[in-house]
């Protein structure tokens, strides 16, 4: 059974064959930045993780799991245990509170009680001249 | 008739009441007064909208605070006398012991 490489129309391969050395510059670009992908990676891997050295990752280590129980620490007493107080109701008079609550309130005179209907004016004058007499003609 | 952990509470429906930086501020007519309740208090009070046996509000209240049983009966059960007192709770069911 014949290859792959042998079914290649004949014009094709001629043209692969003119252009090989065009195609093995994009080659070697490409693995160049492969390459380039790869090490920075690396740095970053380092720079974040402290991979490199095992007495720093054990470091990181021990101090994120610090931080952790403390968060943990805190979100349990704030979510679940709350301080206890003694439950105290407050009793207050409506009349206390709208009081005066000045000391020497009881010294102020009393004020005048309201004046009769008939001293105001405009009671008077609807007394004297009924609006239905008014009106009607 | 006082308050066992079997007895059944509920609040009074009709009473206005409002909330004010965490405390329930209840309006009684009736006795002419209003009354203001601190906040585990006021946590008692949300917890009697709808009818509750003590033992009920004691474990509600022993899973969200620090506090032994003993404190609770202790603190809460004269509390909830009080407010049967003061008419603005009302014992549904005296709970005897079956």
């Amino acid at each position: 059974m014949p290859s792959g490489c042998d079914c290649v129309p004949l014009q094709a391969s001629s043209a692969l064959a003119s252009r090989r050395g065009e195609y093995e510059l994009v080659i070697a670009r490409v693995t160049d930045c492969v390459i380039l992908v790869g090490t920075r990676r690396a740095i970053w891997y380092q720079s974040c993780h402290a991979a490199a050295d095992p007495i720093e990752k054990l470091d990181g280590l021990i101090v994120r799991r610090a931080a952790m129980e403390k968060i943990r620490a805190g979100r349990t007493n704030e979510t679940q245990l709350r301080v206890w107080e003694p439950p105290i109701v407050t009793k207050i008079a409506i009349g206390a509170e709208t009081k005066s609550a000045r000391p020497n309130s009881d010294n102020f005179p009393e004020p005048p009680p309201p004046s009769s209907p008939g001293t105001k004016l405009g009671f008077s004058f609807e007394m004297a001249f009924p609006m239905a007499a008014r009106t009607e003609k | 008739m006082g308050v066992t952990i079997h007895s059944v509470l509920v609040r009074d429906q009709e009473l206005p009441a409002t909330t004010v930086e965490g405390h329930a501020v209840v309006l009684s007519l009736d006795a002419g007064s209003y009354f203001d309740l601190n906040r585990v208090a006021t946590e008692i009070w949300g917890m009697l909208s709808k009818p509750r046996r003590v033992g009920e509000i004691f474990e509600s209240l022993s899973e969200q605070h620090d506090v032994d049983t003993e404190t609770l009966i202790r603190d809460v059960t004269p509390f909830l006398q009080t407010l049967i007192d003061y008419k603005l709770i009302r014992m549904i069911d005296a709970g005897k012991k079956r």
